[in-house]
């Protein structure tokens, strides 16, 4: 779904990605895990735009073409045009004083051409992505005064709303406790098995390791392995980057891991 | 119909019976008879005189500049994603009058060159504002302290050419404080024209804004250019911060006291918040000025001193709201 080719970015005079290269498939939950500042959420906001590449490739495929070129480049998108293909949930977002119901009507935004005015089949998009969330019956409420994982799920709604092929996720589980955090990785899954491709920046190795499909482990702005979470965990390298021992046990579910 | 549709239908209601009393009220009081007389038959006799050249410039730069005002204030605080944010507490109004004051100073004393030298020193506050609280990462009340540094300033740079030009003459009480005894059709049709274009175009941005409001990463992720549109809503601001301070002075408090009434009324959605700002605005400043016009009659006060004196402890409600922990900086 997206190819990244020796992709550079970062920030004027401190760069932060040096030559990352990753593929990102279809319908797969990525989970990029590595210490504090290794890039892992400067890599998210580079594919949505927010921070800008100094080299490399970006490339996404076009869902409209049919032949076996079927990528096109992000730059060569506009910000509008690459809203229609990546959605983004931030790690920090401010609180609006909106309806749980306005905040996901938003994620039709990109569809809007000026003046920009909702359509009604926004406002059914918006209804049905907040039903499919379990929130359907929060619409009216203001978004200041719902509970954190409430809210995660709104602005997952808001997600869906933007109809996207790719979602990008940094740290949706942060602040959340467990049941939460638990439920929001069954509904990363969800998105997945319904084709999506969610790339998420996960801290919690035991989660990242049960819960991705392709699992990318960074350190000072490269991909240092990226691969299944089996392999990941063979090759030692959570061990080597984290400073900690990563073991696993048996369970009737398959491999449960923790961090010693 | 709806509570949205019941609300700006009210809004406006009460705005227009606020702007016939303000046109019947004042020195000479006209019964609504003799208003209408005088309307019809134009400037031919003393009531027709008072309301052509005193009472109808004087209430449609009331409505003006609260209209202006409050909508640039609702703006502001979107942008900036800070509540405690106004046109006059930033600095913006002062801007403003230190271009008014250096346009009259240079004899640019046209109504376009004032209204024009009043948005491009509007702009500049602005946008030094932004630049400073971008470039520094600096917190919201940090935001709010950095703009009274720069409103001091410049206020005190506008009482320097001031002295030092002695004849420029726009330093007058009543543009220091604000009031509008002294308005003329030429000051407030320029103005007035830049206002109704930035009011026209804002509303056309309703959601642009929202958008903006949910912070940059998220705006830029939902496919706004969010530098570009950032610019345009401050110039958009500016325009009706400038065009405001052109004709009224530097009112205070008009943008931060009115959009926050009337945020608790509709909550925060812009494409309800704005349209009711105008009426609120526009309703407040002419009440407040009907006030200043009445309470010592025939004595008159500028109309800046009621707002302030209703502004400032609404502003220290705020600040005292805020430390109380209710929202965190």
């Amino acid at each position: 779904m997206i190819k990244i080719r020796g992709l550079c970015s970062g920030y004027p005079a401190y760069p932060v990605l040096k030559s990352v290269d990753l593929d990102v498939a279809e319908g797969n939950v990525t989970v990029i895990v590595g210490p504090n500042g290794c890039g892992k959420s400067t890599l998210l906001k580079t594919l949505v735009g927010i921070v800008s590449k100094t080299g490399g490739e970006l490339w996404i495929r076009d869902e409209h073409r049919n032949t076996s070129d079927d990528f096109v480049s992000l730059d060569s998108l506009t910000t509008q045009q690459r809203a229609q293909k990546i959605a983004y949930l931030a790690q920090s977002k401010q609180v609006p004083e909106i309806t749980a119901l306005r905040m996901v009507l938003h994620g039709r935004f990109p569809y809007l051409g000026y003046p920009r005015r909702y359509r009604p089949e926004d406002l059914e998009i918006a209804r049905r992505c907040l039903n499919r969330m379990g929130v359907g019956d929060l619409a009216d409420r203001p978004m200041n005064t719902l509970s954190g994982g409430t809210r995660q799920k709104v602005y997952i709604a808001m997600a869906l709303a933007q109809d996207t092929s790719v979602i990008l996720m940094d740290e949706p589980t942060t602040f959340l406790d467990v049941s939460y955090q638990l439920e929001m990785m069954a509904h990363a899954k969800e998105l997945s098995n319904s084709g999506r491709s969610v790339v998420m920046v996960l801290h919690d190795l035991p989660m990242a390791l049960e819960y991705a499909d392709h699992l990318v482990v960074m350190d000072e702005g490269k991909i240092v392995f990226a691969g299944k979470p089996e392999d990941v965990y063979s090759d030692g390298c959570l061990d080597r980057v984290f400073g900690v021992t990563v073991n696993r046990v048996e369970t009737k579910d398959g491999w449960k891991y923790y961090c010693v | 119909m709806s509570k949205r549709i019941s609300i700006l239908t009210g809004g406006m209601m009460l705005c227009l019976i606020i702007a016939l009393v303000s046109l019947c009220l004042g020195a000479v009081s006209l019964t609504p008879a003799e208003l209408f007389r005088a309307m019809k038959n134009g400037p031919n006799d003393t009531a027709g005189w008072i309301f052509w050249y005193a009472r109808l410039p004087r209430t449609a730069a009331c409505l003006l500049a609260g209209a202006a005002l409050s909508v640039s204030g609702a703006v502001i605080q979107a942008v900036l994603a800070n509540k405690l944010a106004s046109p006059s507490i930033i600095g913006v109004n002062a801007g403003a009058g230190l271009a008014v004051t250096i346009s009259c100073a240079l004899g640019a004393i046209s109504g376009w060159a004032i209204a024009g030298s009043a948005f491009a020193g509007a702009f500049a506050a602005v946008l030094l504002i932004m630049t400073a609280a971008q470039k520094t990462g600096a917190s919201r009340t940090t935001v709010i302290l950095g703009g009274v540094a720069v409103n001091a300033f410049l206020n005190a740079l506008s009482e320097a050419v001031t002295t030092l030009v002695p004849d420029v003459g726009v330093m007058t009480v009543d543009f220091r404080v604000g009031g509008f005894s002294a308005v003329s059709y030429t000051r407030l049709i320029p103005s007035g024209a830049l206002i109704l274009i930035a009011l026209t175009v804002l509303l056309t941005l309703c959601n642009d804004l929202d958008v903006l409001a949910l912070g940059e990463e998220t705006a830029q992720s939902l496919g706004l250019s969010v530098k570009k549109l950032r610019t345009v809503f401050l110039v958009l601001a500016a325009m009706l911060a400038g065009a405001a301070v052109s004709f009224s002075g530097l009112l205070g408090f008009v943008g931060l006291v009115v959009p926050h009434a009337v945020r608790k009324l509709v909550g925060s959605d812009s494409g309800n918040v704005l349209p009711l700002c105008i009426f609120g605005g526009a309703g407040f400043v002419t009440i407040c000025d009907l006030a200043a016009r009445m309470m010592f009659s025939p004595y008159e006060l500028p109309v800046g001193i009621i707002l302030s004196v209703l502004g400032g402890p609404f502003f220290l409600m705020l600040l005292i709201k805020k430390r109380g922990g209710r929202t965190h900086d």
